[in-house]
Formats: structure tokens, C-alpha cells, sequence
């Protein structure tokens, strides 16, 4: 059996955690993000090459409070950078964020996580941003917490680059 | 060098012109070519090798492992390579200490090991003198489990102070914080072991940074109220073991132990882990080794022998002393017995004071002395405090003893006593008689004394009225051949006078003479008073205490019937009452 370190990286109130809640085990509570600045939790993925444990690294986002823990990324062997669609702010904390996880722990697989893709009234991160991301390499997945669509997906993406890497 | 000697021979020639010296100098080196040619190369070969420093380090490095070892023993070489060993060493910590410390890190182990143990080993000394000096009451206790059960003191305080249990033990890989192998005693906290894992090396992070140490410096353990988390570091890999109770200082040195095992056995793997947990199966028995569990129930030893001597000289010291108890105690029941069933002893109280036993009570000077009894029973004659009151006993024995004391019978009297009647048996003179009647009454107990045996004066009386004096036929002449008759009855007649006169009392004599029937009653009433006065005058007197009285009664009492010669014989006589005076009762 293949176990991975995987990262949550996102701004404030991204919805990472709400986002992941439905997919994830996790035997923490919240207030772990809180209190120490990460929440472990854990998710199965099936692969053709036979199940892959994603052990999630949900790091609290990064405030005016509390610094991200560089130590928390060591040994990562990739992670999700999620953004709030809603909120255009997080996306360039997202590009600070994997700027500063790529000088610890250097170019390891990442897939960026555009979350509340229901909100659609209110999105606010541009297209042609995300197309220009994309156009560099980037993996991009929509997602919706509140619906649960792309999760999946994101994962995926995500595990599949990890094996590859 | 052979160029060199050529040159120098060429120049040493002064007569040679220019010519000359051309076809020389072609010849010579003609000739050179021709004698040292074939060396030439080689030598310019030697001398490019001398001269270039590439390949002279190259030439030496071929030899230099070989040549140190070929003077390994030498200290001049040691002395040598010191000094660069030593700054080469330093450089390299200077940059980074790690790869010093991973390669040390299987070697210094053992090492650190036994200075701690050697630490850990006069601490418990010093443990032990404290304990020792301690005067708790549970000290107190575990020493007595210290001499009961034979082990060292210091062991029976571990065993109370240190039980504990390795309920899971987590290797970790360092880098990611991913669990490598995970057991458990309970296999339901399997399934959360990797999350269990991630997160005990996000909080030893946490808590490193969060108190700024150093970066070798780690969290070593956590502890939550009963259970206690502890944290082996490795180079690569984390060892954590959850210890339920008080964790004892050995069980460090077992995870490192384990931890540095698994560093050598897995090395490569270690090194290559991406993920695949798989090949750290081969570290479970390593791991097995480190769920131990100490327990609180001490081991049962066999006390050792000097304990076990002792206890049963104790024990045979304490059956001897109840047994003495005993044996003491059934003498002084003896003892008691023993004057219970003493006429004349009557206890009133006993029992035992300071050791000793003390007996009170009363005692008839008559009765057998108690103090004979204590060496009797068994006891040493100080065994017992005894105060006796003086009393009279009122036991026949004791009275008839009084009696005998005070009423001093002749020996022909038996004394006995029943019912407050003393009685006196056998023969007894009448004043005897009348002194004990007098002062028997005084005896304690005595009611009554009665006399059962013959009197002196009814015997006399008897002895008296059995005489008959024998006369002659028609006078007052007694027959010849009774002068011993008459002897015996004035000495009769004296003693009962005498016995009379004893008893304060008087009596009377009655001599009575008799006829035959022959003759006219007037002449036989006249003859047999004539024959009483014979009689009486031949009695003597007058007496103290006997009246005799002389009378006659004629044929009128007959002493044998019939009228032939031999009853007229026998009744021409003079016969004798007595008469004795009342007794009081």
C-alpha cells in the first residue's frame, strides 16, 4: 500500500476544510487548525496501480494571526492550492502560497483548487487568469463544496501526478 | 643523468675547432642516440611523471592506503594525521554537522548507553539511601515486602513506583510523517495510525519551532494524564512508542536500541521510501520488542535462607514461649486445684499481676501449709504472691482435730464427729468423761459430745451385783475359802466410791442378806439381816460418795429354785445393789 504526504494550501476562508469535510477521515477536530496550524486527515483514492492513502496536510491559512508552518510541507509529496472563486484575493495568496512551498520543498505536483464554483453570481477570479495559469502547466479543477463537484477530481489529478513524480 | 654527463663531456674538450666540434656534436649525438636511445623515452617519461603534479598525486594516492596501512603501528604517523584528521573533521561539522551525526548515530548508541546506565545506576543508589532514611509508613511496608520476599529494597520501590505498558508503537518516517510500520495491542487503533502518525510529527514540529530549539534538538515525550507518548529520534526515522503508566528510564534505551536496529537493517529502504510502507514489515519483530509491559504483582522468589532461618527460629521462639505459657499456666491450675480440694484453704482470689501470679485467701491454722504446694505443682517456690488470713474451718476433720487438741482423750477413746455431735468411743475415765461433756461445747461446731463406751462406775456395778457371799447353814458365819472374793469386792467398792466421788455424785450400796427356806420366815428375816451386817461391816467405811445399806429380805428372793441341798446351799447368802446417781443429759 502507497502513502502519500499531500498539503491543503489556501488562503483564509478559502473553504478548504468544508470543501474536503465530505471527502476526507479525519479523527481531529477543527481545532487543531487553530491551535497548532494543521488538521490531519486522510483520503483513499483507488488508482489502476491499487489504492493510494492521501495523508491530508490541511495547513491553516496563512493571517494576519498565524503564519503557515514551512515545516509542515516537509516531506510532501504534493499538495492542493485552493482558492476562493468569490474572492480574487485568494488567488494571489494562492500564488504567494506555492511560491514560498516551492523554495521548501521545491517543484513537487500541485493542482490548483478553484472552489465555490456554484457561486457563480459572485465569481470574481478572472477566466483568462486561470486559462493563463493553465496554459503554463498549471492543473486547474472547479470545485463546489456545496455540491461536492470536481472533488473527486482535484484528488485525482492530484494523485495521479504524485505517482508520476 | 646521462644528458647531462654528455653535455658536460662535450664542453670539457678546449682544443676542438668549430668544424671539429659539429661533427662531433652529430657524431655524439649519433652515439647517444645509438647507446641511450632506447632508454630515452623512458627516462623522459620518468621525468615528465617526476615533474607533473597530477600524475605524482596520482602516484602516491595508488600507494597511499597501502603505505599507511604498512605503518598503521607507527605513532610518528599517528602524530601526523592528526592534526588534519581532526581540522578535516571539524570543517565538516562546521558546514554540516549531519552527516557526522547520521554516520555516529549507530555507534554512539551503545556508548551513551552505558554512561546513562552507569548514571542511572549510582542515582539509584542514592535512591535508596534516601528511601532508606525515609520513616513512612509505607516505607515501612515496602521494606517488609523487601524482607519477606528477599529482593532489594530499591527493586520492591521501582516495582511500586514504575508499572507501565507499551500499548502502541509507531515507526515513522521523518522526512513526511508517514507511518512505516504501526503495532498495537488494541488492533481497532490500526486503522487511525497514519493519521496518528502525521499528526505526532506535526506537533513535535509545532513544538520545536514554536520554542525556537535547534533543529537536533526534539520533543522526546508528551505526556496526557495516564498515557505518555515517547518519541525516538532517528535520522530518518521516528520511533514512538504510547506508554500507559509511568514510563521507566530503561525503556528509553530499548527504543533506541530498536530504532538504531532498524537504521542499520533497513538503510537503503529508508533512504528510498516513497511511499510503499511494505518493506518495513521486516521491522516488526524489532518493534515487537519494544511492546513490553511491567506489571505491579512482584514475582514470587524464594526468600532467601538467612530470612527463612531467622523467621523459624522466630516461630520455634514463639511456640516455645506459648507452650512455657501453657505448661506455666496448667502448673498454676494444678496449683489451685490443689488447695480447692485442701480442707481448711478456701480462696477468695487469684489470679496474675505483673507477671507474677498472687493468690489471697483464708487458712485454718490446722490446715496443710499452701506454700508445700507451689514446688509441688511444678512452680518455683517465688512463683506466687500468697496471703493467707487465719480462720477456723468448720470440716469434721478440723474439728475433731480441735477436739483432740483441746479434750486430750486417753488412748482407749476414739473421737468422731458428725452432724455437730462429737462422739467419744472405747473406755474412758468417768472424769474424762465429765471434763469433755464440760468443754466440747466450746468447740466450733461441736453441739453435742455424747460418750458411747462403758462407764467405770456401771462396770463396777455390775462387777459389784454379780457377788454373792456364801453362809454357813442356820448363821451369820460366812462359808470359809471367800477371803479372795471379799478382797476383790472392798476393792470395787472403793473404786466406785472413788468414781462416784469423781463425778460429784452420790450412790448407794444395798447389801441384801438371804435365807434358805427352811425355817420360820421371822428367824430366816432376822438371820439374813444378821448376815447383811456381817457383809457390811466387813465393806468398811464410811465412803464419800456410797451410802451401804444393809437389810435382810429372809427366803423372799431366792437365788436358785427348788428345795434340794445345793439351791439351800446357794441361797444362804448375802447379795449387793447398787444404785447410781442420775447423769445429766
Amino acid at each position: 500500500m502507497i502513502q502519500k504526504k499531500v498539503c491543503l494550501l489556501g488562503g483564509t476562508a478559502v473553504g478548504k476544510t468544508s470543501l474536503v469535510s465530505r471527502f476526507v477521515h479525519s479523527i481531529f477536530s477543527d481545532t487543531y487548525l487553530t491551535t497548532i496550524g494543521v488538521k490531519i486527515e486522510k483520503k483513499s483514492i483507488e488508482t489502476p496501480d491499487g489504492q493510494v492513502d492521501l495523508i491530508l496536510w490541511d495547513l491553516y491559512g496563512e493571517d494576519e494571526y498565524q503564519k503557515m508552518r514551512q515545516s509542515y510541507l516537509r516531506g510532501a509529496a504534493g499538495y492542493l492550492l485552493v482558492v476562493d472563486g468569490t474572492r480574487r484575493e485568494t488567488l494571489d495568496a494562492a500564488l504567494d502560497l506555492r511560491d514560498s512551498a516551492e523554495r521548501t520543498i521545491g517543484r513537487v505536483p500541485f493542482v490548483l483548487v478553484a472552489n465555490k464554483a456554484d457561486l457563480t453570481a459572485r465569481w470574481e477570479v478572472d477566466d483568462r487568469m486561470l486559462l493563463d495559469l493553465s496554459l503554463r502547466g498549471w492543473p486547474i479543477v472547479k470545485t463546489s463544496a456545496k455540491t461536492g463537484a470536481g472533488v473527486e477530481e482535484a484528488f485525482g489529478t492530484l494523485t495521479r501526478a504524485v505517482l508520476q513524480g | 643523468m646521462p644528458d647531462t654527463v654528455g653535455i658536460r663531456n662535450g664542453r670539457d674538450r678546449p682544443d676542438a675547432g668549430p668544424d671539429a666540434h659539429e661533427a662531433d656534436d652529430a657524431t655524439l649525438v649519433e652515439l647517444r642516440s645509438l647507446i641511450v636511445g632506447p632508454d630515452l623515452a623512458d627516462v623522459r617519461a620518468l621525468k615528465a611523471r617526476v615533474t607533473d603534479p597530477a600524475a605524482r598525486t596520482r602516484d602516491v594516492g595508488a600507494v597511499l592506503a597501502d603505505a599507511i596501512a604498512q605503518r598503521a603501528g607507527d605513532p610518528q604517523l599517528a602524530r601526523a594525521l592528526a592534526p588534519p584528521v581532526e581540522e578535516a573533521i571539524t570543517a565538516s561539522v562546521r558546514r554540516d554537522p549531519q552527516p557526522l551525526a547520521d554516520a555516529l548515530f549507530p555507534a554512539i548508541g551503545p556508548a551513551i548507553r552505558k554512561a546513562i546506565a552507569h548514571t542511572l545506576s549510582s542515582m539509584m543508589d542514592s535512591l535508596n539511601r534516601t528511601v532508606e532514611q525515609s520513616l513512612s509508613w509505607r516505607a515501612v511496608q515496602w521494606r517488609w515486602t523487601a524482607v519477606r520476599t528477599g529482593k532489594p529494597f530499591a527493586e520492591i520501590v521501582l516495582l511500586h513506583t514504575l508499572h507501565y505498558r507499551v500499548e502502541q508503537v509507531f515507526l515513522i518516517h521523518r522526512e513526511t510523517g508517514l507511518v512505516l510500520q504501526h503495532l498495537s495491542h488494541d488492533p481497532r487503533a490500526r486503522q487511525d495510525a497514519d493519521q496518528i502518525s502525521a499528526m505526532l510529527t506535526a506537533i513535535t514540529d509545532f513544538v520545536r519551532e514554536s520554542f525556537r530549539v535547534s533543529a537536533h534538538e526534539t520533543v522526546e515525550t508528551l505526556r496526557v494524564g495516564d498515557l505518555e507518548v515517547l518519541v525516538e529520534q532517528g535520522p530518518q526515522a521516528v520511533l514512538a512508542g504510547v506508554v500507559r503508566g509511568t514510563t521507566p528510564p530503561e525503556l528509553r534505551a530499548v527504543f533506541q536500541e530498536a530504532l538504531e536496529r532498524i537504521h542499520r537493517q533497513l538503510a537503503a529502504e529508508l533512504g528510498a521510501f516513497r511511499g510503499d510502507s511494505g518493506p518495513f514489515e521486516r521491522a516488526r519483530p524489532v518493534l515487537e520488542s519494544c511492546l513490553v509491559s511491567r506489571f505491579r504483582e512482584p514475582e514470587k522468589r524464594p526468600a532467601r535462607w538467612g530470612w527463612r532461618l531467622a523467621g523459624a527460629a522466630l516461630l520455634a521462639l514463639l511456640a516455645i514461649w506459648i507452650v512455657a505459657g501453657l505448661r506455666e499456666r496448667q502448673r498454676w491450675n494444678r496449683y489451685l486445684d490443689r488447695i480447692a480440694s485442701e480442707p481448711g484453704l478456701a480462696v477468695l482470689e487469684s489470679g496474675r499481676r505483673g507477671g507474677r501470679f498472687f493468690v489471697t485467701g483464708l487458712r485454718d491454722p490446722l490446715a496443710a501449709d499452701p506454700a508445700s504446694f507451689v514446688t509441688a505443682a511444678g512452680l518455683p517456690a517465688d512463683a506466687i504472691e500468697a496471703r493467707w488470713e487465719p480462720y477456723q474451718a468448720l470440716q469434721p476433720v478440723f474439728i475433731l482435730a480441735r477436739a483432740r487438741d483441746l479434750l486430750r482423750p486417753p488412748d482407749t477413746v476414739s473421737l468422731t464427729f458428725s452432724d455437730g455431735v462429737l462422739t467419744a468411743a472405747g473406755r474412758a475415765p468417768d472424769p474424762w468423761i465429765v471434763e469433755s461433756e464440760r468443754l466440747a461445747p466450746a468447740i466450733a461446731g461441736v453441739r453435742q459430745f455424747v460418750y458411747t463406751g462403758a462407764r467405770a462406775d456401771e462396770e463396777l456395778k455390775a462387777r459389784i451385783e454379780a457377788v454373792s457371799l456364801q453362809f454357813q447353814l442356820g448363821r451369820s458365819v460366812l462359808v470359809p475359802g471367800q477371803d479372795a472374793a471379799i478382797r476383790e469386792l472392798n476393792a470395787r467398792v472403793r473404786d466406785l466410791d472413788e468414781a462416784l466421788r469423781a463425778r460429784g455424785g452420790r450412790g448407794g450400796l444395798a447389801v441384801v442378806g438371804h435365807t434358805d427356806r427352811d425355817g420360820p420366815d421371822r428367824l430366816n428375816a432376822s438371820l439374813s439381816r444378821a448376815r447383811a451386817d456381817v457383809v457390811a461391816a466387813l465393806l468398811g467405811g464410811p465412803f464419800a460418795a456410797l451410802d451401804v445399806r444393809a437389810s435382810g429380805v429372809g427366803s423372799a428372793d431366792p437365788l436358785a429354785a427348788g428345795g434340794d441341798e445345793d439351791a439351800k446351799r446357794r441361797n444362804r447368802r448375802v447379795s449387793f445393789r447398787v444404785q447410781l446417781p442420775e447423769r445429766r443429759p
